[in-house]
This record gives C-alpha cells, sequence and structure tokens, in this order.
C-alpha cells in the first residue's frame, strides 16, 4: 500500500482502471453478454423452428384431408365434370381443411387447380372428352391444392416465412 | 475455477438435455399427427355412404368391426401401437364428421402427455 502510494509518477501514470476496480463484477457481465447474444436467440430459434416444422406439418395434412373430400364427395364428382370446380366443393374443401385441425390463425382460401390427362398421359383441356376427340379414354383427372396460414414468428427475420404452406396432389377420376 | 465450472454446465447440460428433449418431443409430436391422419384417412376411403356395410373384414383388425373402431385400429398398427389412438367424436353410426385422437405420455426428462386430433368429413 505504501509503495502504491508513494510509487514514482512514471509508474503510476501505467496503472490502468482495471487495476484499481479489480475483476469484481467481470462474470456477470460476461454471461449477461452471453446469455443475451447467444443462449437466449439460440434456444428461441429451436423452439421457433420446432413451430415451423410443425405448423407445416400439419397444413400438410389438412391438405391431404381437403385432397380426399375432393375424391369423395358426391358434390365434388358432379362439379368436375366441368373444367372448373363448383363453388360448393371449394367451399366443402376448405371447410374440411380448416375444421380439421381447428387452425388459428384461419387457414386462407385455397387455390385448387385441374389438370387432366387422356389415359396414354398425354395432356388434355378439361372438360373435353378423349373419347369424342379419338384420344384413349378415360380422362383422367387430377387436383392439386395449395393451402396457406399466416405464421406469427418468435423472433422476426427477414429470412422468416410471414406464411407457411400445405401441398397436395391426387387423382381424383 | 471449479465453483464457476459447475455453475455453467448445469444450466448447459439442462439445455443441452433440454434441446434433445424438445427434438423427441416435436418428433413423437409429429409421428402422432401422422398416426391420426392415417386413421382419417382410412374412415374417409371407407365411407359409409360408399362402404353402408362397413369397411370390408380383410382391412379390418379391430374385435368390433365398425368404422371407428377399424379406422383407429388402423392409425395404432401403422405406428406400431406405440401411441393410442381412438375416435372421440362422431363416431356411431354414418356421421358427417369424425374425429380421431392420438394420446402419449412421453417420459424423458420429465413426464409430458401428449395429444394430437384430426377431424374428417365423411361426406
Amino acid at each position: 500500500m505504501k509503495d502504491q502510494l508513494w510509487a514514482p509518477a512514471s509508474r503510476r501514470r501505467h496503472r490502468h482502471l482495471r487495476d484499481i476496480l479489480g475483476n469484481d463484477g467481470s462474470a456477470t457481465i460476461e454471461f449477461g453478454l452471453l446469455a443475451g447474444l447467444l443462449l437466449v436467440p439460440l434456444t428461441l430459434f429451436i423452439v421457433q423452428y420446432g413451430l415451423i416444422l410443425n405448423a407445416t406439418q400439419a397444413l400438410a395434412a389438412a391438405a391431404r384431408v381437403g385432397a380426399e373430400y375432393a375424391r369423395d364427395s358426391a358434390t365434388c364428382q358432379a362439379g368436375i365434370q366441368s373444367p372448373n370446380i363448383n363453388a360448393t366443393c371449394t367451399a366443402g374443401i376448405q371447410n374440411a381443411m380448416q375444421n380439421s385441425m381447428n387452425f388459428s390463425p384461419a387457414l386462407r382460401p385455397a387455390t385448387i387447380t385441374l389438370t387432366c390427362q387422356c389415359d396414354d398421359q398425354s395432356g388434355a383441356t378439361c372438360g373435353n372428352s378423349c373419347a369424342s376427340a379419338g384420344r384413349p379414354p378415360p380422362n383422367r383427372i387430377f387436383l392439386r391444392i395449395s393451402v396457406a396460414q399466416p405464421f406469427i414468428p418468435l423472433i422476426a427475420l427477414r429470412s422468416t416465412p410471414t406464411t407457411l404452406n400445405g401441398l397436395a396432389d391426387i387423382r381424383i377420376q | 475455477m471449479a465453483l464457476e465450472a459447475a455453475l455453467t454446465i448445469l444450466p448447459l447440460m439442462l439445455l443441452i438435455l433440454g434441446s434433445i428433449q424438445f427434438g423427441l418431443v416435436l418428433w413423437t409430436w409429429n409421428a402422432m399427427l401422422l398416426a391420426v391422419e392415417e386413421a382419417g384417412r382410412y374412415a374417409m376411403l371407407y365411407n359409409p355412404t360408399t362402404y353402408p356395410n362397413g369397411p370390408p373384414a380383410a382391412n379390418c383388425s379391430a374385435a368390433t368391426a365398425t368404422l371407428a373402431n377399424c379406422a383407429a385400429a388402423w392409425g395404432n398398427q401403422n405406428w406400431d401401437n406405440i401411441f393410442t389412438v381412438s375416435c372421440t367424436s362422431g363416431c356411431i353410426g354414418a356421421p358427417p364428421t369424425m374425429t380421431f385422437t392420438a394420446t402419449y405420455t412421453f417420459t424423458f426428462i420429465n413426464s409430458i402427455s401428449l395429444s394430437r386430433s384430426i377431424q374428417v368429413p365423411l361426406i
């Protein structure tokens, strides 16, 4: 102590603030930085990844429920003879998907598209009979359902999706 | 130093084990969705309108061959009976919709009861 107090001016100039304050509390600060910058974001990202994965799987399952509805429902089967699916069928598909897992936030209106082929897998215009055109019958009709749900992220980055999608293809005739 | 190591390693281990448990629960949770989905698709496929006499006997392993029982059995057997898939709503007759629920108690660090449902239209 005496040495320090009476140290020559040249030596005193080289003393740093750290020598005076000591190391008390630095571990707390370091832990605070580590927890705040690394551990907490890491944990939140793991949880968010799980939420996205789960919601995506649920959407895929809902799309398959909708596709199965389109294949089995008499309303849909009556409607698909024309180039477009009728509104009752579309509403039925949407309803079946929404109710399958009580989605919240609600599913967006699904995009439902029909593609048609003749029996040799060549493309055909939906609503036109392959048999009447002298091509291999019967018509094959495929349905694609694309459904989306808004996603509310825990941590929003530019790359975080704001909507998640589910897709299902099914041959309905 | 040893004290600091002990203080750091404890939360770190908790974080690592917690992440492992989270992953396992997530996997199970997803598998349960697939199991109820299998049951649901069975019910939709063998719906009472198309199959008024119930599902074909060859495709049903349930003791009492109702559509709900057969579908639940299908969902169960496709996942080696790990989960308990059962019909929880609209299980009798020809209802407009049927609900299947899978339940499972997950045990790793602690016990977590998982449950997953799907409602399917029977047209």
